[in-house]
């Protein structure tokens, strides 16, 4: 559940990036950074921990962006972000501000779970079809599940397609049971 | 009750008579030395006399009283016995008074016994039929659970065959499927997908 708070960052500095239609790119740096965080468990305690004063937190921020070479306005943020004590939001605010984004761009990611590897043409496929159904651009995440043991299981928003035989063999299973 | 009187009458005469001869007897026996004295003789007379008198004023005194002595006894011997016949019929009446109460009691008794025995009867039945319907409900109880069971065994043995049904078809599917069969179910799910919106 993304906050209020959260939502205002991110609306805010993607209206700034509309303005300076570099709204892709700002989320490439965003998300650079929080993933940074995400990754470095201790790094986000130290920024999440109210102990450790603000020059201290905004110091190491500086540190990590002066490798990273973001540009000036994402640097400004997360600056922000550590003044106002919001950085531990980070990771929210970039979820808000990638579901922003793909409304602006009209585009839709996709969650794609597979038993066996697909071939590049039947990821076109499946992504052509996608377009098809959504209305929109598709983008799409490939992920291995032999799991599954055969079949697809598409994520598109809340919206769920389980085209795995695991599904089928759950619902024979369910079906067989309840027959009497 | 005369009659009576006239014997004891007759008998004090007669008393006092031999009682006079007993005296002139004796005095008769004195006299053989010398005869009898006029002295004697008076004295003799004046004696008897005395006797005479003495038995009529015993008489007078006594006669009364034994009369009504013995005419008292009568009454009383008589008041006894009609007494005693009121009190036996007093007796019988009230021999027949508890008599006819004994009968009612006992028909009161056989009543309340007849009485007892029907309840007897009605409580019987009801139990009986309590108890049927007990037995009844048990019964019904039993055959519940007996078909609840059959129920959940049926239900268990068929999950369990579905379930190792399913753990075979698993098997076979994971043994014999390729990644060609997998790319053409794909794309027959995708087409499904495509249609159905």
């Amino acid at each position: 559940m993304i906050s209020n708070i959260s939502k205002r960052y991110a609306r805010a500095f993607f209206e700034i990036a509309t303005e300076g239609k570099q709204i892709e790119k700002y989320y490439s740096e965003l998300n650079q950074f929080a993933l940074i965080i995400t990754q470095n468990k201790d790094l986000g305690n130290f920024l999440a921990n109210p102990v450790f004063d603000q020059d201290s937190k905004k110091g190491v921020v500086v540190n990590i962006i002066g490798k990273l070479k973001l540009s000036v306005l994402t640097v400004n943020f997360l600056k922000l972000l550590v003044d106002k004590k919001r950085i531990d939001v980070l990771s929210d605010i970039v979820f808000f501000y990638r579901q922003l984004m793909d409304e602006s761009l009209k585009k839709v990611r996709v969650s794609l779970k597979t038993a066996f590897p697909l071939s590049s043409e039947m990821q076109t496929y499946i992504t052509s079809s996608l377009e098809k159904v959504t209305g929109r651009k598709v983008e799409v995440s490939v992920e291995k599940d032999p799991g599954l043991l055969g079949g697809i299981v598409i994520g598109v928003g809340d919206t769920l397609y389980d085209g795995s035989i695991k599904n089928q063999l759950n619902n024979m299973r369910n079906l067989l049971g309840e027959a009497r | 009750m005369k009659k009576l009187f006239k014997s004891i009458s007759v008998l004090l005469i007669s008393f006092t008579l031999m009682l006079l001869i007993a005296a002139n007897c004796v005095y008769a026996s004195g006299g053989s030395e010398g005869g009898y004295t006029k002295t004697q003789w008076f004295e003799f007379a004046w004696k008897t006399l005395d006797v005479i008198i003495l038995g009529g004023f015993l008489y007078w005194m006594l006669a009364a009283k034994i009369k009504e002595f013995f005419v008292g006894r009568r009454q009383d011997i008589k008041d006894s016995m009609e007494n005693a016949k009121k009190e036996k019929t007093q007796a019988e009446k009230k021999y027949l008074e508890y008599s006819e109460k004994i009968d009612k009691a006992s028909h009161e008794i056989d009543g309340i016994i007849d009485m007892i025995k029907a309840q007897g009867v009605t409580e019987k039945q009801k139990i009986i039929e309590d108890a049927g319907k007990v037995a009844q409900k048990m019964k019904e109880d039993a055959q519940a659970r007996i078909d609840q069971e059959f129920n959940k065994a049926s239900y268990q043995l068929r999950s369990e065959a579905v379930s190792l049904s399913v753990l075979m078809a698993e098997e076979i599917l994971k043994k014999n499927i390729t990644a060609q069969d997998h790319e053409a179910m794909v794309k027959e799910y995708m087409d499904k997908v495509v249609n159905k919106n």
